[in-house]
């Protein structure tokens, strides 16, 4: 299913539990127009808009995303506000400009990453931090020795279990083993 | 969820003068101060305490310790108070004073490696993280990543299987380690020599038993046997010791002797036997005889005649004719002369024994003169005379006038001389006349003896003296022994020639006996010839044949067989001699093959066991490798699946233009070690090089910074809380507003509490907006810190609550 990119962002946005508001975004009696508006969970007090630059003008949506600052700054609101910027970037002064009342987060979908993957990426800030599971990789390591070391006789791999008592017990039960293998020299010392 | 700090306190600490106190005790803790205000001295304030140490600050001086107290103070003091229900402590006070810690630290050693590893990033360790984790700094067994790395699996146990096998790759370890190895090693090294000794003996006494065998081949040859299978040892040694030739040697010997014996004979016989020697030896026989017959009639007559007379005086003198006549005259004029000798010794005694009477007789005379005289003279003197002149002389004393005290008469009415004098002269005469009395007393004893010692001695030598006829007996004896003697010493001659004519007589006697007897056995010499004709197996002598030829063919015979039979004898001695060798050499060559099949069978023994042991060896070798393999796939897994992935996440959130992301690339290693390599990816895929050259300045150290994250993310949280220190040096507004974002994310979905120090105040204010309390229970602790024109220092905090936005209420 093809999907333009602000479609995708909202999908990504709504699949990690932002909110969407339905527009027009109304603070203060004020109303701002957006592609779409999202707020963070009660957890936070993320406020997301995403604009779409093949549509919007870039100086009428600084405008709007100054807009939108300043009348949180008059009601000492503390929501730091994102803007999702979809389409071509903006020129390099409306971009610092708009930067310096928001968290810019332009998706660069002209690149070669397909749509999904440059979506993510550039909301990855907003996006939850999933950290992979380290100690699923290590899971029983001596259970790969064993199952490898099949070939091997039954009495070395009779060290394998030894390895849990620490280097030295495997030290000397390899000692142990090696010289079970010399017999003669061993019962010559023993005389 | 509650926060692990609660509040610290700081005096006098690095760039802090006085003291700061500031609460801790909420999720997020944002510091702000311009440079040296004292944000970094706050941090490792809390390290220190925490962890009794500053790591940080150890990497670019050893000797930070002395540097802790602020200038001009004395000590420096650093308190710290925590959440009690996680750790078990709730607070500590760390008092530093001349470079020396008093106090303990809070957590416990594993805690304190952690925290300062993975919960505090130091400004300093940012710079230069990426280094360290690439194990540029350190080539020691445990790099940071390889730490990392085992802190986060905890592959214990195939690190443990890994390193106890350790010694099993390599010989001279295990050859060290295990000294049986070593020793086996060297014993069949050892048998190895032993073995090619033994062959090459073995050789050698193939050798010698073959020399040995054709020897005793040889000795069989030469006593007429043949060498073949069919002898057995102690056939052969039957025929060596056969005595049969010794035997027959012995005989011949003996015929040998009597052959010889039979010569010998045989040459004295023809010696004695030659001419006319019969006829000389009867002729010499007749002179002798009546040369001694007319010898006897005239001076042995002559002798025995003298010899008749002699026994009348000498009756045990010898028989000339039984002894013969020189050495019976010999006898019979030393008898003489010794007669002779005794009658004139008796007589010269007489005549002195006569002479030594006269003078004792004269002696006599004269001794009786003397003591006639001496008693004349011994009658002249008063005998008294002595006494008198000792009773006379007591009177002395008592003559006082002339008085005289015996009869009272007045002495010089009868004398002029006085009394006392008188008397005196009296005693005078008196004493001397004793005195000579006593003189001719002892001449007269003296004679006496003189005389009875004359008249003994006459008495002897009157008894020994000879009778007259006795003298004149002797007188005539010693007459005729001088005329005996002249007799015999004219017979001397004559005798000793009779002497020579008997022992002649005698010897032509036994002479002519002797010659008789020799030549009746000349005439039955050759009746001995047959014993020698059957022993020796020859022909009888013909009677022409010569005995000397006879005794040659017997001679040449009996030496021939001699020869033979030696030759055997010697020959069998040898064969024994040879046998005995061939026993030995064969006794040798077995005991060598006896020694090689003992050392052969030692080395098959102790080269299956090396093998053997070699087989375990390089199975353990093959285990390790096992293990390793293991190890590494698992490390590069949580490379891949883990790190590399959070790594990358987190940086792309922080940089999401930027179009390369760090990685560790862990190349494919045999030994499995964890040696990892920075590399940059494209974010679509494909490699580039490595940070340092890739990324610009500012994503380098957002690099380092998402890698702190990533390694402090990965492991069991032990300690939830994240300390950073101004993490943004030159990031732009991009990034610090993706920071911003990022660090909530850590705080409020990873539960980490974060205390970030900051010097730049646009950051500090975004941020304070960003981290504001955004649900009930949630708090935001902003410090400012700044120093007086003194330089004290000062520290002004904001606890900021949750209040519900009301903003967006409406939509």
């Amino acid at each position: 299913m093809s999907t333009t990119t602000t479609e995708r962002i909202v999908q990504t946005l709504e699949s990690v539990g932002y909110k969407r508001v339905p527009p027009p975004l109304a603070i203060a009696g004020l109303t701002f127009d957006f592609q779409a508006v999202f707020l963070g969970d009660e957890r936070s007090l993320d406020l997301i808009l995403v604009a779409d630059m093949a549509f919007d003008d870039q100086r009428q949506l600084l405008r709007n995303v100054e807009g939108v600052a300043r009348t949180l700054d008059v009601i000492r609101s503390k929501r730091p506000i994102t803007l999702v910027l979809a389409g071509p970037k903006p020129s390099g002064d409306v971009l610092e400009a708009m930067s310096r009342v928001c968290r810019v987060l332009p998706i660069n979908s002209a690149k070669t990453e397909d749509i999904g993957s440059a979506v993510r990426n550039s909301l990855a800030v907003l996006l939850p931090l999933e950290i992979p599971n380290a100690s699923a990789a290590t899971a029983e390591p001596m259970k790969h020795v064993e199952e490898r070391s099949s070939e091997l006789d039954a009495d070395v791999r009779e060290v394998i279990p030894v390895a849990q008592h620490g280097a030295n017990a495997v030290q000397r039960a390899l000692h142990k083993l090696l010289l079970q293998q010399l017999p003669t020299i061993a019962k010559e010392n023993e005389r | 969820m509650s926060a692990l700090l609660k509040s610290i306190s700081v005096t006098d600490f690095r760039s802090i003068r006085g003291t700061l106190s500031i609460p801790l005790d909420a999720p997020v803790i944002l510091v702000h101060g311009q440079n040296g205000t004292g944000k970094t001295s706050l941090l490792s304030a809390l390290e220190l305490a925490l962890t009794g140490k500053v790591p940080s600050l150890y990497r670019s001086d050893e000797d930070y310790l002395d540097h802790l107290v602020h200038k001009e103070a004395v000590d420096a003091h650093v308190r710290v108070t925590v959440d009690p229900s996680i750790l078990a402590r709730a607070d500590c006070s760390i008092r530093v004073h001349r470079a020396q810690l008093i106090g303990d630290a809070l957590l416990p050693a594993p805690l304190s490696a952690f925290f300062n590893e993975r919960c505090y990033l130091a400004q300093s360790t940012m710079n230069r993280l990426l280094e360290i984790y690439e194990g540029k700094e350190s080539r020691s067994a445990d790099s940071a990543l390889t730490k990392f790395v085992k802190d986060l699996l905890g592959l214990d146990q195939l690190d443990a299987l890994v390193n106890g096998l350790f010694e099993a790759g390599d010989q001279r370890r295990l050859k060290s380690a295990l000294a049986p190895y070593k020793l086996t090693l060297d014993r069949l090294a050892e048998l190895k020599l032993q073995i090619n000794r033994l062959n090459s003996e073995i050789k050698i006494a193939d050798a010698d038993t073959t020399t040995a065998e054709q020897r005793v081949a040889g000795e069989l040859t030469r006593l007429g046997y043949q060498f073949n299978q069919d002898l057995t040892l102690s056939g052969m040694q039957d025929i060596a010791v056969d005595p049969s030739d010794e035997v027959a040697l012995q005989q011949t010997a003996l015929l040998r002797r009597n052959v010889g014996a039979a010569l010998e004979q045989w040459s004295s016989l023809q010696t004695i036997l030659t001419g006319s020697a019969l006829s000389d030896a009867e002729f010499t026989g007749t002179e002798t005889a009546n040369l001694l017959a007319a010898w006897r009639q005239k001076e042995g007559a002559e002798i025995n005649r003298v010899f008749v007379a002699l026994r009348n005086t000498f009756s045990d003198l010898p028989d000339p004719e039984l002894v013969g006549p020189a050495k019976a005259m010999n006898e019979a004029s030393q008898a003489v002369v010794k007669e002779l000798r005794r009658c004139e010794d008796l007589l010269n005694r007489d005549v002195n024994t006569s002479k030594t009477l006269s003078d004792l007789d004269e002696r006599l005379g004269v001794t009786r003169a003397r003591l006639l005289s001496l008693e004349q003279q011994i009658a002249g003197h008063f005998e008294g005379g002595g006494q008198l002149a000792q009773s006379l002389s007591a009177l002395l004393p008592h003559i006082k006038s002339e008085e005289c005290p015996v009869c009272g008469r007045d002495y010089s009415e009868i004398s002029d001389q006085s009394l006392q004098s008188h008397l005196s002269q009296t005693i005078a005469s008196l004493v001397e006349s004793s005195g000579r009395l006593q003189a001719f007393v002892r001449e007269r004893t003296e004679a006496i003896r003189l005389q009875s010692q004359a008249e003994r001695e006459k008495a002897e030598l009157g008894g020994s003296q000879l009778d007259v006829d006795v003298r004149n007996s002797l007188s005539r004896r010693k007459a005729d022994l001088d005329e005996l003697q002249t007799t015999l010493s004219n017979l001397v001659v004559p005798g000793v020639e009779g002497e020579r004519l008997i022992l002649a007589a005698s010897n032509a006697a036994k002479h002519l006996a002797d010659v008789r007897n020799r030549s009746s056995q000349a005439a039955t010499f050759r009746h001995g010839f047959s014993e020698f004709e059957v022993a020796l197996g020859l022909h009888a002598a013909q009677e022409n044949e010569s005995t000397d030829l006879v005794l040659a063919r017997f001679k040449a015979t009996v030496e021939d067989r001699e020869k033979y039979l030696t030759d055997r004898v010697t020959a069998r001695s040898s064969l024994n001699r040879s046998l005995k060798d061939m026993t030995l050499q064969k006794a040798r060559r077995e005991r060598l093959k006896g020694e090689l099949s003992v050392a052969e069978g030692l080395r098959v023994r102790l080269s299956d066991e090396i093998s053997d042991f070699e087989t375990k060896m390089l199975q353990a070798r093959e285990l390790t490798k096992i293990a390793r393999l293991v190890r590494s796939e698992i490390v590069r897994k949580v490379f891949n699946d883990s790190l590399n992935i959070l790594w990358r996440e987190l940086f792309i959130r922080l940089a999401p233009s930027e179009s390369f992301v760090p990685a560790f690339v862990l190349p494919e290693k045999e030994s499995g070690e964890v040696e990892a390599e920075l590399e940059t990816h494209y974010r679509s895929g494909g490699r580039g090089g490595n940070p340092r050259a890739m990324l610009s300045a500012g994503n380098l150290n957002t690099a380092a910074l998402t890698l702190f994250l990533a390694l402090h993310l990965s492991v069991d949280p032990k300690l939830r809380c994240l300390i950073v220190d101004d993490p943004v040096q030159s990031m732009d507004e991009v990034h610090i507003a993706q920071l911003a974002a990022l660090l909530r994310v850590l705080s409020r979905q990873h539960d980490r509490q974060m205390v970030i120090a900051v010097h730049e105040k646009q950051l500090f204010d975004y941020l304070s907006l960003e981290l504001f309390p955004a649900f009930e229970g949630d708090r935001l602790i902003t410090v400012e810190l700044s120093k007086n024109a003194e330089g004290e220092s000062f520290a002004q905090h904001q606890i900021i609550t949750y209040k519900r936005d009301t903003a967006l209420d409406a939509a």
